[in-house]
This record gives structure tokens, sequence and C-alpha cells, in this order.
């Protein structure tokens, strides 16, 4: 462990291309210090010592010493969480909000993801035989929070009658334009009728039930 | 035999018990240059005064406890933590001077004898001298083999004698106060103050500089000194080691201070960026007022020497 430490801090230095004198300028150790980790000769520094060189790199103290992988410094990408989405229906998705009541443990169904969604997010499960790419019984995740761009799936109802569908979002010469999945339905322009529930992140396409 | 110097050094204080006005007056006479002088007529005023007397440096502590130390609550190890920059403090202790180094007093006196004397002050940290004459040679031969005194010197010979001893004396008190700090210092490496050749060399620069009081100031062995006009100096100490571990500190540096670094490597300049300070605490780009021309001394290794007079 002691070695990767010394590997990692020569590593740091060497990219923000600093020598042990100004890192502890920089940190306020001494440089003799610095240098004895740097050469593996410090048998066991203390926290007083790691704390400010982890500050100053902006890493945590376990990536420091290399209980933790350093590359992936700030890149919360790589954070793999899940989170539960609640698995609406569709005449539930028009109203829903994402607000506290609503929230996964009110709802019976949820489904996990490792995207990261906001609190309005919500599913749904396709219904329909010929919906373009979404075979029945996928399941897609939407983003209410999301402003849709030209291309992208989303979810829009009517305001009269509350009722969910799948459409492309178009946008063509400062008209926008939605397209239906549904073969022989046309294109029709979005007009303030429509209300926009999310945009389509995901599809989770199952293709076969292993419950017999 | 040179013994290892002391950390630090300033002007203590002598004190002289003899029942003859005269010769005291005589004899202090040729000590006020080097020290503060005391006089007592009466052996049983001085011993009374010497008993309650505390001395200035017995409050001061140069080490303490390294609480944070993994090690501190284990009952085998002491976690100790000395600053060495503390010890240039004593500049400002007052009554500092009043520290009794060593106490000269004659044996034959009518209401106490000066071995009587020493025999109530036994214990007190100050050196001894006893001042005999023909008859009171084996007692005085007696006390010194018991410790009682640290010298005993006849009366003819006081004058050619008394300021050597004097001398000796005082530098041994100071150095067994800060002979621990010593060890300490000493712990990983043998340091220059318990070099023979230097301390010899710098005893020898104190005296043709008149300098009357110095002070440690880093484990390299600089010094603070002053001299009789309170003039201070900073003797500046760098081992071969020492160089060659701040060369090694420093290779990363080498295009910035790279000529700074070759006339370092050579030995004709020394870095001293002042009282506690270290370099990486400057820009590169402020060394170069910081090296200043050096001159060698052959001891255990090379040690290169340079003086800066503020």
């Amino acid at each position: 462990m002691l070695e990767t430490l010394s590997n990692n801090l020569n590593l740091l230095m060497a990219k923000a291309r600093l020598s042990s004198s100004e890192l502890a300028r920089l940190t306020g150790l001494p440089a003799t210090t610095i240098k004895r980790i740097r050469n593996n000769e410090q048998s066991n520094p203390t926290i007083s010592t790691l704390l400010p060189i982890s500050k100053y790199f902006s890493i945590s103290l376990s990536q420091l010493v290399g209980d933790e992988e350093l590359k992936t410094i700030n890149n919360s990408y790589n954070k793999t969480e899940l989170q539960r989405i609640p698995l609406l229906s569709w005449q539930e998705c028009f109203a829903y909000t994402g607000a506290e009541d609503e929230q996964p443990s009110a709802v019976v169904n949820t489904i996990f993801t490792e995207k990261q969604m906001s609190k309005k997010a919500f599913a749904l499960c396709i219904e329909d035989q010929d919906l373009d790419f979404f075979p029945k019984r996928s399941i897609v995740l939407i983003e209410p929070e999301k402003t849709p761009e030209s291309g992208d799936y989303i979810v829009v109802a009517k305001t009269e009658q509350r009722l969910a569908s799948i459409k492309k979002y178009i946008a063509e010469f400062d008209q926008i334009y939605l397209k239906s999945l549904v073969a022989g339905l046309g294109i029709s322009a979005l007009t303030s009728e429509y209300k926009i529930l999310g945009v389509i992140l995901q599809c989770k396409i199952e293709l076969k039930n292993n419950i017999p | 035999m040179e013994t290892a110097l002391p950390l630090f050094y300033f002007r203590p204080t002598i004190c002289f018990v003899d029942d003859d006005p005269l010769f005291l007056e005589a004899l202090t006479l040729s000590f006020t240059d080097h020290y503060n002088c005391i006089t007592f007529t009466n052996p049983e005023e001085a011993v009374q005064f010497l008993t309650s007397y505390k001395p200035p440096l017995a409050k001061i502590k140069f080490t303490h406890d390294l609480i944070e130390s993994d090690s501190f609550g284990l009952s085998h190890q002491l976690p100790l933590n000395t600053n060495i920059s503390e010890i240039a403090q004593l500049t400002h202790l007052a009554q500092k001077h009043t520290e009794i180094a060593a106490l000269i007093v004659d044996q034959n006196m009518p209401q106490l004898s000066g071995l009587e004397v020493c025999l109530k002050l036994k214990g007190t940290p100050f050196k001894k001298i006893l001042l005999t004459g023909e008859t009171s040679h084996e007692k005085a031969v007696d006390a010194f083999n018991h410790g009682l005194i640290n010298k005993f010197i006849h009366k003819d010979k006081v004058v050619a004698e008394l300021k050597k001893s004097i001398n000796e004396l005082a530098s041994l008190y100071f150095h067994e106060k800060t002979a621990n700090l010593l060890s300490q210092l000493e712990s990983s490496r043998l340091s220059p103050l318990s070099d023979p050749i230097f301390v010899s060399f710098f005893k020898s620069w104190c005296e043709s500089n008149k300098i009357q009081e110095f002070y440690l100031i880093n484990k390299q062995g600089s010094f603070l000194a002053k001299d009789g006009q309170s003039k201070s100096h900073y003797f500046v100490l760098l081992s071969e080691h020492e160089k060659s571990a701040f060369l090694n500190l420093n290779d990363e540096a080498s295009d910035k201070v790279e000529p700074l670094l070759n006339r370092l490597a050579t030995g004709e300049v020394i870095p001293f960026f002042g009282p506690g300070k270290e370099c990486w605490e400057f820009e590169f780009n402020e060394w170069e007022q910081f090296f200043y021309p050096a001159k060698t001394i052959q001891g255990r290794e090379n040690y290169f020497w340079t003086v800066i007079t503020n």
C-alpha cells in the first residue's frame, strides 16, 4: 500500500509539474516529508501529512493511499448507484408530479436504473404491438426535466384526453412536429393542446421472461 | 579533551565567599568583564541566600510531550518533541544573567569553613571551587573525591588558575544543562557539537569575536551569537551530509536554480534562509539572496561555515 502512495504522489506531482519544494510551499508541509514519501522512505505517514496533500489534489485519502483507484478522480459518471423509478400506467403518468406521496415507496411497481435521473422521472410499459422499435412489454424510462431535441422520442398527451403516447419529436424550420410511431398515422404540428410529459432516455427490452 | 559544546551559553553569575573584603574586591575585579559577580564576606549569609535561590533556567523546558504521537499512551515510550528555535528565545529571558554557574569559597573563615558551606549546599546545581591553604589540602582532596566540590585551588596560585577554572566550569555548567538536548539531537546522527575539532574552532571563533552569548538555532549546528556590544551574528554551519541532503531534496529544481546548486555542491556557498525558515518557504527566484560565501573546516566530516552579521 505504501508503495502505491509513493507512486500516486509521484504521478500527481508529475502531472501538475510540481517539485517537492513547490508542493511543500503550497501545502505547508515540510519538503523533506514529501520527499521521503516519494522515495518510499516514510514508513508511516500520519493523517495530518496526507490530508493536505489529498486536499491539494482534490482526491480522497483512499485514492491517495491507493485503496481506491486514482483514475476515477472527479468522474462521478463512473459512480454506479442504482436508482428506483416508479412504473406508472399510461393514464397515471399525466398527473404524476414526483411529489413526496407519489414516490416509489407509495408506488407498487418500480424499475431500477443506473442512469442519473430526476425525482420526477417515471417508467412506462409498452403495451402496443406495433410501436416502431419499442417491442411489446419493453420498459421506457422518461425524464420530464429534460428539454426535447429534434429526433428524441417523447411521451406526450393531449390535455383533453389525458392519455399519453410516444411520439418522435422533430424540429424543422422553426416548427415542431410530432411523428406518430403507429404506421399509417402521420405527422402533426405541436400545438398548445399537447402536453409534453418527458423525454425517453432508456428502453429496457424484455426478450424472454424467466418466470415460468 | 574538549567537552561537547553547550546548546546555549550566556554570561552567568559567579558567587564569591571570603571573609577578607579586600581580597574579594581584588579577586572579582578580574572577572567582571565576562561574569556578573556577587560577593559575601559572611559565609552564613551566603548559605542563606544560596539555599533560597531559584535558578532562572529551572523554569525553562525545551522538550514537550508529543500528545498526537501514536506511542503517547505507551508506558515504555517517551514521545518527546524539541523545538530548537525556542532556545534563542532565551535572549528575551529577563534575569537570565542571575543564573549562578559557580561558587568560589575560601576554606579558612571564622564563622563557617568553606567545606562546611559546600556541605550545606550539597545538591545545588552550580559548580564549586574551594580555595585552600597549606593545612586544608588533605580535606580538600577528600571533599573532591566525594563530589562535594568540583575543584580546589591553592590560594597562592589563585591568580593563575582561577580564571581558567571558572571558564571551564561555567562552560561545563551550561553543557550539563543541555546534555539531554544534545543526546536527542544525536539520536540519529552525530552532531558537529560533539566533534572536538569543531568545538575548539567555535570556541576560538567566539573568543576572537568577543562573543558573550550563543544559542543553537538549527540541527545543523548554526548559532545566534551576540558580542560584547550586543551585536547579533548568525554563525551558519552545514555539514557535508546536510549539504548532500539539501541537494537531493532540490534535485528537481535544477533547471531553476542550477548555478546556485552547483556552487553549493563545491562548497563555495551555503544557504541560510533565516532562523526557523526552510528553503521551500521561498520561491526559487528569491533563493540567490540566501546563499553566502562559505569556508571549510575538516572535522569528522567537512563542515562549511559562514557568518552573517545583521
